[in-house]
């Protein structure tokens, strides 16, 4: 195939591409500003914004919006604050105990939320947590819990031990190495961790529905309840509240790792 | 430590499975395991959700594999391409079947589209492409979310690996197409072996997608194991907890699965 | 008999840049073998790369075996080309791997097979056919790569830097690997390094580097006996530098130094008169202690210097000479000459080439 014709081809495969990943987005846009855009109307003939204000001033979906927003926070800082100090002494630690927190971090992730949602949910009755937001808490850090961890003893199975040790041969104190070289080289993957963290937690769905059982309303669960009384409308408002912080927190965290990398450049 | 957290929930959570199959915990009449692997309507929901899972994961893993090769030599529009791609990974799974809902329900654009170039008269003519038996939405949803991932995964494996194999290749004799199939293609998908198991595996035990595309009949595994859980009768309630039981069973042979494959490349 | 490697004229890019080798010129005949010599950065890995087809050239014209490849794919040209780092295919046995060449021909599996396996047992590594290339010590990475090289019975075989970063043990077991190989195929080959020992082990004509043009080619002998120019003689990288005079008297042109003056070997570069460098090996360096009745033959009498310091190497000495005025001379010698610092020496100079200092 000549040059031209592969350039060519690389072009319409970038068209096709980028109208695949946007299309869905771009319907979802659209149709949370439209008003009363009915079958067969390609394009809509009104549009208002008042769904998306009712995400704040109504009563109902401003709580669920807290909800979630309180949950994904705090199982981002949890979660990191568990992960980093696992999976660095499971990546220093003998081969068996890596094994072992990999799978078990693995497990964490690969159960299908349902049935580690039921399993879940008789734990948290028994601890007399059972429809409560803490609750619900403890659910989202087990999957949570299990991305970071592997995350965490990937960076440091990775990790350059050197740097730690020309600190203490220079005479840094185990705290100072800690504070002046480690978390400062940690701060990409910190990142990394509490975005995730976060989006582990505010897109879930199944362990919100049966560990709250009901009680419990965050976004998604608002968003189909929506869908399913038919309000396409505040759905896809509802949907695009869901990605947009995702996308300004995944960005966030790219642009911190853009920062430590021209410091350690 | 910390390992306890991420370790007690899953045994509990598994435990209290166990103990729900056997009749000792959460109320189900016994013989449940009897009754699943008897029911009918379970097998069918295990083979829906299994379609879904290969049909899904291989469209996506063959659009992802041809926009790798087309765009791996290529530095700059790869960066591109990456870019793209990764707009729908952030994007929660309960947006994304939203989105495709919107998209392709006989209501939806598609079919407004397709009444406006006059291909069917009305809503009722348009395909049922969601919440049909064929779980054709569903597939598409899982396409979409995906797709995006299995190629940054293949184009990351590209930029690794370097243009030294395939240089050698080629001196050695072999055409672009015999580089192609005996050592780009094969190559590529060991790497992309974990990923792929990952992908099937989630996409198995997802209950966002289930709950806005999947059909009423069957059930997808998800939906059945919540419809019984909840069901007020006993016998029902060990029937779920044994699907779950098999359902993480089926999660961490995969997970195994995925951690030897991920130990032999 | 056309020559398996011909270049002519050739110019080649570096990446997007506008620099590059121009007008390279060389031929090599089935089993000898041509080691390019060049610092890191003067385009040897880009020379290859090019004949290989890799990278485009610029300008000029490749033949192999009488055949015009300049512009045909890698897989036409019957070049195989051996990167540093032996690239093996990782998802093939190391069989699967030798009779890689063979496959992509056509060849049936069985004689595919029979032939990889006398390749490798050629190359005395046939108890590794079921391995798997992770498996395989560093040595026997090499050898297999090279198997596979030879499988495809390739007129030309390119090698890229192929003893650096090797230990001593490694080096000897892949040098000798290469001349059975050379031995055993009949392809012309060509190497390129930056380390003269390495061409000299193998090499049956080195062709020189500089600033992006071809600044020597000649058999190893001629080349050290007589560099071109002080550019070469420093890349090769085997000489002391020494600087005198040129003078002329009544026995004709001399070289006067702090050690004594000699007749002059004349060398392409060497100039009339005034300043130069001579450019001396240590086998021509002959020390003896300091007679003050002057030399046996009648010549004039050499001066004193005095052994200021003293590093030995592996299998030369490296001799610092400091004379009454104050100046300082280095020169190499042999390991086994019996100075030590604070001797008193009178310095013989059998040969040296003469060049005008830079």
């Amino acid at each position: 195939m000549s040059v031209r014709r592969a350039r060519i081809g690389r072009g319409i495969t970038l068209i096709v591409l980028t109208l695949f990943a946007t299309a869905p987005l771009l319907l979802l846009i659209v149709t949370s500003l439209a008003r009363g855009w009915f079958h067969p109307q390609v394009v809509p003939t009104a549009l208002d914004v008042s769904v998306w204000s009712e995400l704040f001033t109504d009563a109902s979906r401003r709580g669920a919006l807290m909800n979630s927003l309180a949950l994904g926070v705090a199982t981002a800082c949890i979660a990191t604050l568990l992960a980093l100090p696992l999976g660095r002494a499971a990546a220093l630690g003998t081969k068996g105990v890596r094994r072992v927190v990999a799978l078990l971090a693995f497990a964490a992730v690969a159960l299908p939320p349902v049935a580690l949602g039921i399993g879940l949910q008789m734990t948290v009755l028994a601890m007399g947590l059972g429809g409560s937001l803490r609750g619900v808490l403890l659910a989202h850090l087990v999957p949570a819990l299990g991305y970071l961890t592997l995350m965490f003893l990937g960076v440091f199975t990775q990790w350059d031990s050197r740097l730690e040790e020309a600190a203490a041969t220079l005479g840094a104190t185990g705290r100072e190495r800690w504070t002046l070289v480690l978390l400062p080289l940690l701060r990409r993957p910190i990142a990394d961790a509490l975005a995730l963290g976060f989006l582990v937690s505010w897109a879930q769905v199944a362990l919100t529905l049966l560990v709250g059982g009901g009680a419990v309303r965050t976004l998604p669960l608002d968003v189909l309840a929506m869908l399913q009384s038919g309000q396409d409308q505040r759905a896809a408002a509802g949907a695009l509240a869901l990605t947009i912080p995702a996308l300004v927190v995944l960005s966030a965290a790219r642009s911190a790792a853009r920062q430590t990398t021209a410091v350690v450049a | 430590m910390a390992g306890a957290l991420l370790g007690v929930p899953i045994v509990v959570g598994v435990g209290y499975l166990v103990a729900g199959t056997l009749g000792i915990a959460g109320n189900a009449a016994p013989g449940g395991l009897q009754r699943a692997l008897t029911d009918g309507a379970v097998l069918r929901s295990a083979v829906l959700s299994l379609w879904v899972a290969f049909a899904g994961t291989a469209i996506a893993l063959t659009g992802a594999l041809i926009v790798a090769l087309l765009f791996g030599d290529e530095a700059h529009d790869s960066r591109v391409a990456r870019r793209i791609a990764a707009l729908p990974l952030p994007v929660p799974t309960v947006a994304a079947a939203v989105a495709i809902l919107l998209l392709l329900s006989q209501g939806g654009w598609l079919s407004r589209v397709a009444t406006q170039v006059q291909l069917i008269a009305g809503p009722a003519e348009f395909p049922a492409l969601v919440n049909d038996p064929l779980a054709i939405g569903m597939i598409v949803a899982v396409v979409w979310k995906e797709l995006p991932f299995l190629l940054l995964v293949a184009l990351s494996l590209q930029s690794l690996r370097g243009a030294a194999v395939t240089d050698a290749a080629r001196t050695l004799g072999a055409t672009r197409l015999q580089v192609l199939h005996m050592v780009t293609l094969p190559l590529l998908l060991r790497g992309m072996a974990p990923s792929i198991v990952a992908v099937f595996v989630f996409v198995l035990g997802s209950l966002e997608i289930a709950l806005v595309l999947a059909p009423s009949s069957p059930l997808a595994l998800p939906l059945l194991i919540q419809e019984r859980r909840q069901a007020l009768d006993m016998g029902s309630h060990g029937e779920a907890y044994v699907i779950a039981l098999l359902a993480t069973v089926l999660a961490l042979l995969a997970a195994a699965t995925h951690e030897w494959l991920r130990d032999d490349g | 008999m056309s020559s398996a490697l011909e270049v002519r004229g050739l110019d080649v890019r570096f990446g997007d840049t506008p620099h590059g080798l121009r007008d390279i010129t060389f031929s090599v005949n089935g089993t000898d073998c041509l080691a390019v010599l060049g610092v890191s950065g003067s385009g040897k890995s880009s020379l290859l790369r090019t004949l290989a087809g890799l990278q485009p050239c610029a300008a000029g014209l490749i033949r192999v075996t009488g055949r015009d490849v300049t512009t045909l794919p890698p897989e036409q040209r019957s070049v195989v080309y051996l990167h540093q780092e032996p690239v093996l295919f990782p998802h093939r046995t190391v069989i699967d791997n030798v009779a890689f060449p063979l496959q992509v021909r056509g060849i049936a599996t069985r004689e595919a097979a029979r032939r990889a396996t006398e390749w490798l047992s050629r190359l005395q590594v046939d108890e590794l056919v079921s391995r798997m290339p992770q498996q395989l010590s560093g040595g026997q990475r090499h050898r297999v790569a090279l198997a596979r090289a030879l499988c495809a019975e390739p007129a030309v075989l390119l090698l890229d830097e192929p003893l650096a970063s090797l230990d001593p043990a490694v080096r000897r077991d892949v040098g000798d690997a290469l001349q059975a190989a050379r031995r055993a195929s009949g392809a012309a080959m060509v190497l390129v390094t930056h380390d003269l020992d390495d061409a000299l082990a193998i090499a049956t004509h080195i062709t020189t580097l500089g600033h992006g043009l071809q600044t020597a080619l000649d058999t190893p002998d001629a080349l050290l006996a007589t560099p071109p120019s002080l550019a070469v003689a420093r890349l090769l990288g085997v000489y002391a530098e020494v600087a005198g005079e040129v003078i002329e008297t009544a026995a004709g042109m001399m070289f006067r130094w702090a050690g004594g003056t000699v007749p002059m070997a004349a060398t392409i570069a060497s100039p009339a008169h005034g300043a130069v460098v001579a450019c001396i090996r240590a086998h021509e360096v002959q020390l003896h202690p300091c007679d003050a009745s002057g030399g046996s033959m009648g010549e004039p009498r050499a001066p004193c210097l005095t052994v200021i310091d003293r590093r030995d190497g592996a299998s030369e000495a490296w001799i610092t000479l400091g004379d009454p005025a104050g100046a300082n001379v280095g020169l190499r010698t042999g390991s086994g000459t019996n100075v030590r610092i604070g001797d008193s020496v009178q310095v013989t100079l059998r040969h040296a080439r003469i060049f005008s200092p830079d």
